[in-house]
């Protein structure tokens, strides 16, 4: 079948099996910023990609039901030399370790950031649980999104 | 203390860039036209022969590309541990073979046009199974009449497979027991850890293809490519230059890729087909199939005297190396090698003990490498005596521990698996770790505290000091080559593994700091078998020591050529330095750009490529000391335990980069604390595991950490690369005798078996 | 990848889903987030009905109760207002504690109700909750929730579509909800939901259900019992917790001991009557 949706801001439109999952439909289409750890139950949240601006893991997500829906993964928050503040935050406090993890830990908190642009610390932590990273321990992540909140902050004033 | 330009500094992660852009950066990101997807069937035994396997109808599967059996692959002993060579471990793995020996073994591979006509196939494969008796617990390996799980004649390098033995020790310094009938005190206790992984978030991958040379090309999700290439080359029979290896960013290993799993199926399938080949591990097989940490049983017994010095210290470990032996030795060897040394006043020190086979998964490399399990109950047994004394179990450690300029015997005594090299203790910042710690962490104040918090809700505190090493001295060697441009940038070419340590960027800060540019003007490559010089790997604590002095020896001699030229250019007769990329004139200013050296070096005069390759192997391992200090609540009703506060100080010697420093610490406390309350597989009674899933093996999440402390106690190694020591291993030791200690403290149970579940605290409690 | 699908559908009325029910019976299945699907394949699923498209994401309040569509996830009802009217400061937290935050945005009401997994839960704290479920099967129809899963629900969610989940917002009801888990990420290995009505001082009537034991949710009739007609005292809540600890209709499982659930169950309804009794005393005194 065919499955029609935006994806980072673009209409696309991909021939499917329609036993594929979103994941795997943007995997086998290149979208290798799309990271999966063979979880295969949105336990890990790697694949995690922001689905009408709600984050979801990717696998758990059967591509029919996208039809029409916007996706967004990783390349919609910004690019090597344009960094996003949460991208530019992970770097300079050191939340970044093997980076697997990274893609959908951003997206989650960017879709935390829209929502709340001034969270605490027990919302960042409640809305990153989803979100396996076996490197860091999370502590500079949390710190990372704090940081990012307040350099949004600044940008908006 | 010597203060540096870019050693010292939180330098961006050099790879971070591509990372938080989701650059196509992974093994798998990457696809070639006419690849094939491979995938394995298990074992479904424990401990089974395979009487019969017929894959003619898979084979006959539209689709299907390649299957391989024991059948049809070369029979050669060998191990998948990723070591240097001639490797401590056991020969005693084949790449098929006509026996399984744990549910989740290897019993076949196929190939096939998708993923999907590969699972397909492996439906279609026929096997016949003699069920034959499992060793299901590793008490039972060592009994009389027990099932033999190597009988296979090639086995080697196994200490007595009749009786299912690994490895075993007996190892004496001193009169132990005369030392434990003199002594005023004497604490014993068997300490068990349990079946935990790594769960490294990309699961291991590998993909394989023919070049345009017909060079086997793999690229492989590895911390070991040098070694890998070496293994595969022995056991497909072709020659090392016939293999290159490529390891591209790696998502977390942990020990876990410190081996070769799945490379060696996809090279079959590729030099089969003359097609490109890939294979990833499923979550499951992530658990079950590759590999985990050493369950241990490690009985300690500690005798003292009145004033509270240790008078011996005897350590003795079963540890269960699973259905094969990868590491096993050098594990085992480790929970001693990396702990006795710490009370290094004992003097009479006794490490005895077995690594026995069992029909379970296996165990092998994995972060702390047997130290995590030797400290849980050593460090347990040192609060155990403590109390038994009647002092602080702080100030007992500081009475006991080792300082600056003193040795231990253990040290040359235990090594990889075999004997040590003697060593003197250089740095060591122990004291003042465990004074800084205390002092953050409010030792005395918040052990006079009342212990009950609230009604039924308890509170305790406390502490575990550690050491580890910094690589495998007189073992492992380390290369690196820098090369300069025209424009006066460089290129660090190294085999160094960064598996998400971050140790491109280390290694680049210290090539940087040494040459006297900044780390802009560097690229780092790491690692290609055809293009990066040789490095034993990502392991044993060693990238930033071992082949940062390395880079740092290439960096020097570039150095020098540059300055060489300089001189020339100059006319300078007197000294040159330089700095922030510019060679400066000590006394006159003069100054010349590096752009200028590298265009008169290639197109000029004189003209020569500045470049230079540099290897390192070191004589000593020195270690990094921690002290940790936690603070846990325990809810009596629920038996559940929570972290509240954990401090970590940490001397790893000069902190290059403290950013991803703390990362390394902080990372591997989470893990250790995983390791303390909630990670293990839990097997049925047919030795199938019960929760090789995230859903059921529980590691941590955001919600489920403390508030965590660092505090970096810099030391100087004079050996190591700008006195820079290790640190990536040394602090997942610390969460279980800390925790444990801390619960005792709260409770008075003496929790001995990790994980420390809620029901097991309730049991001890009597509740239930 | 679901290798057995042929087709996915999605129908916009809820007639043509059910239609298409019926006509792939048996190998027809209905995808609300698909988590279930995507993760525990079922071979028999060969026609994929979406219900993205139905009118099945609302959330209501109406004639005292909280209408909430089979459609919505439980990150969209945890963001709803109208959960306060339902059990004020009691299932906002029980909501937020279940799976994660991700799949909180892809469990959906309908789903987690018909998949009706026994550590779900979804059920627990609705059946609690003294719901109704709305189906589909070709008729609207509303069962009490307790009936419906008395009866062969699986073999009636065959040929029918939940619709919604109607829960009572019944002024005089205190609720309270407590899971036991072994990390804060984890499914319930035992949950417990506790409603009270209360009449002059005393419990007029209690509806307790025990989940995750490991089977599917139970209803605690003789903790009821003890309890109606009682004030709710420290001494009856002591009685009520040690009869539970008692006779708890608990088993073991390779995560914990049927002693230790034994155990929990008195633990999680001790604490679910204190917060009742406290909630229940600060209203008095207001």
């Amino acid at each position: 079948m065919r499955v029609q949706f935006k994806l980072n801001h673009k209409e696309v439109s991909f021939n499917v099996h329609p036993g594929e999952s979103l994941f795997e439909v943007l995997r086998r289409e290149g979208n290798y910023e799309v990271k999966g750890s063979n979880c295969r139950d949105g336990s890990c949240g790697a694949c995690t990609v922001l689905l009408d601006g709600v984050p979801v893991p990717s696998c758990t997500i059967l591509i029919g039901r996208v039809e029409g829906r916007e996706v967004e993964t990783i390349e919609s928050l910004g690019d090597m030399e344009n960094l996003h503040p949460l991208q530019r935050a992970f770097l300079e406090n050191g939340a970044v370790q093997c980076g697997y993890c990274i893609p959908g830990i951003l997206l989650v908190a960017k879709a935390l950031l829209d929502r709340d642009p001034n969270p605490s610390r027990e919302e960042i932590e409640e809305e990153l649980s989803g979100n396996i990273c076996r490197c860091t321990g999370y502590v500079q992540q949390i710190e990372a999104i704090e940081r990012a909140a307040e350099l949004l902050r600044e940008e908006r004033k | 203390m010597k203060k540096y330009r870019v050693v010292g500094q939180d330098v961006e992660k050099v790879d971070g860039r591509a990372l938080v852009t989701g650059q196509p950066v992974f093994t798998d990101d990457f696809s070639l036209p006419g690849m094939l997807y491979g995938k394995i069937l298990r074992s479904p035994y424990a401990h089974a022969l395979i009487k019969e396997i017929n894959a003619s109808e898979a084979e006959k599967l539209k689709g299907v590309e390649a299957v391989f059996t024991y059948k049809n692959v070369p029979r050669k002993a060998y191990t998948t541990a990723g070591q240097g060579y001639p490797e401590p471990s056991p020969y005693d793995s084949f790449i098929f073979d006509k026996k399984v020996r744990f549910v989740g073994d290897r019993v076949a591979a196929v190939f096939a046009e998708s993923l999907s006509i590969a699972e397909e196939a492996l439906s279609l494969i026929k096997v016949e199974y003699e069920e034959l008796p499992a060793i299901l617990d590793p008490e039972d390996a060592l009994k009389d009449g027990a099932p033999v799980i190597h009988d296979e004649p090639e086995i080697q390098g196994a200490h007595d497979p009749s009786r299912n033995i690994v490895s075993h020790v007996d190892l004496e310094i001193g009169d132990v027991d005369q030392a434990l009938r003199d002594s005023d005190f004497v604490v014993e206790g068997i300490w068990e850890t349990q079946y935990a992984q790594h769960c490294p978030m990309e699961a291991h991958i590998a993909i394989a293809y023919l070049d345009e040379r017909g060079k086997l090309v793999i690229r492989s999700s590895t911390q070991v490519p040098f070694h890998a290439r070496r293994i595969l080359s022995f056991l497909l029979g072709i020659p090392i230059s016939k293999i290159r290896v490529i390891k591209p960013r790696i998502g977390g290993g942990f020990g876990a890729k410190q081996e070769v799993l799945i490379e060696d199926l996809v090279a079959l399938a590729t030099l089969k087909t003359k097609r490109p080949a890939r294979l990833e591990l499923t979550r499951e097989e992530e658990f079950v199939s590759s590999r985990t940490m050493h369950p241990m049983k490690v009985k300690v017994r500690l005798g003292a005297d009145k004033e509270g010095m240790l008078k011996a210290i005897e350590m003795d470990i079963l540890s269960n190396t699973g259905a094969y032996g990868a590491h096993g030795p050098t594990v085992f060897f480790n929970a001693g090698s990396k702990t006795l040394p710490l009370y290094n006043k004992a003097e009479n020190v006794r490490f005895t003990g077995n690594v026995v086979y069992t029909n379970l998964p296996v165990a092998g490399a994995y972060r702390g490498y047997g130290a995590t399990e030797g400290y849980f109950a050593l460090e347990c047994a040192i609060d155990e005596l403590a109390r038994k004394m009647g002092i602080d179990p702080l100030i007992l450690r500081q009475k006991n521990h080792i300082r600056p300029g003193e040795t231990s015997p253990i040290f040359k005594k235990l090594g990889e698996g075999r004997e040590g090299v003697p060593q003197t203790v250089e740095s060591c910042g122990l004291e003042e770790c465990i004074e800084n710690g205390r002092e953050l962490f409010e030792w005395e104040k918040k052990r006079s505290l009342p212990r009950e918090v609230a009604p039924g809700i308890y509170r305790g505190y406390g502490m575990a000091i550690m050491m580890q090493g910094s690589a495998i001295p007189l073992v492992d060697m380390a290369s690196a080559t820098i090369k300069m441009n025209e424009d006066g940038s460089f290129l660090l070419l190294v085999g160094a593994t960064d598996l998400g340590t971050g140790s491109d960027t280390i290694l680049a800060q210290i090539a940087c700091e040494e040459i006297g540019i900044p780390v802009k003007n560097i690229t780092v490559y790491s690692s290609d078998t055809d293009f990066t010089p040789f490095d034993k790997g990502a392991y044993a604590s060693s990238t930033t020591y071992l082949s940062g002095e390395a880079v740092r020896k290439a960096a020097r001699k570039v150095k020098e050529q540059i300055l060489t030229v300089a001189h020339i250019l100059l006319g300078a007769s007197g000294d040159l330095v330089i700095e922030d990329g510019l060679v400066k004139e000590v006394g006159t200013g003069k100054t010349l750009t590096l752009e200028e050296i590298g265009l008169r070096s290639f197109y000029m005069a004189d003209q020569r490529q500045i470049q230079a390759t540099a290897s390192h192997v070191s004589e000593v391992s020195p270690p990094p000391f921690a002290a940790h200090f936690v603070e846990v609540e325990v809810d009596t009703r629920t038996g559940k335990i929570t972290p509240i506060l954990y401090v970590a100080a940490v001397d790893c010697g000069v902190a290059v980069n403290p950013q991803l420093t703390r990362g390394q610490i902080i990372g591997s406390i989470v893990n250790g604390l995983g390791f303390a309350l909630s990670e293990g597989l839990v097997f049925n009674t047919r030795g199938m595991p019960l929760n090789p899933n995230f859903l059921d093996y529980k590691v941590l999440s955001s919600l489920d950490i403390p508030e965590i402390e660092v505090i970096l106690v810099e030391t100087h190694e004079p050996s190591g690369p700008f006195g820079a020591k290790s640190v990536a291993e040394i602090c997942i030791n610390g969460p279980l005798p800390a925790v444990a200690n801390a619960v005792y403290d709260a409770l008075g149970i003496q929790l001995k078996k990790a994980p420390f579940t809620a029901e097991s605290v309730l049991r001890l409690l009597g509740k239930i | 990848m679901l290798k057995e699908v042929v087709e996915f559908y999605a129908p916009r009325e809820l007639e043509e889903a059910h239609g298409l029910l019926l006509k792939h019976y048996p190998h027809a299945q209905l995808v609300g987030g698909g988590l279930d699907l995507t993760w525990r394949e079922r071979k028999e699923a060969r026609y994929l009905i979406g219900l993205d498209h139905l009118p099945l994401k609302f959330i209501k309040s109406e004639e005292g109760t909280l209408e909430v569509g089979a459609m919505v996830t439980i990150r969209e009802l945890l963001e709803n207002e109208a959960l306060e009217n339902v059990a004020p400061d009691s299932l906002k937290p029980a909501l937020k504690a279940i799976a994660t935050p991700l799949l909180r945005g892809v469990i959906t009401v309908g789903g987690s109700l018909a998949r009706a997994y026994p550590w779900s839960d979804l059920p627990a704290l609705f059946l609690g909750l003294e719901s109704k479920i709305g189906i589909f099967d070709g008729k609207y129809r509303v069962f009490e929730l307790r009936e419906f899963y008395e009866g062969d629900f699986r073999e009636v969610l065959r040929r029918a579509l939940i619709t919604k989940v109607l829960i009572p917002q019944s002024k005089g009801r205190y609720f309270s909800y407590r899971r036991f888990t072994r990390t804060e990420v984890d499914i319930p290995l035992l949950n417990q939901a506790v409603s009270l009505h209360f009449r002059e001082g005393k419990i007029e009537h209690a509806r307790i259900f025990l989940g995750a034991r490991p089977g599917f949710p139970l209803e605690l009739e003789e903790i009821e019992g003890l309890l109606e007609g009682k004030e709710l005292s420290e001494g009856v809540i002591g009685e009520a917790c040690a009869m539970l600890r008692e006779s708890a209709p608990v088993e073991s499982d390779f995560r914990i001991s049927k002693e230790f659930r034994k155990h929990l169950a008195g633990v999680l309804l001790e604490e679910n009557l204190r917060e009742i009794k406290g909630k229940y005393e600060s209203s008095i005194q207001a």
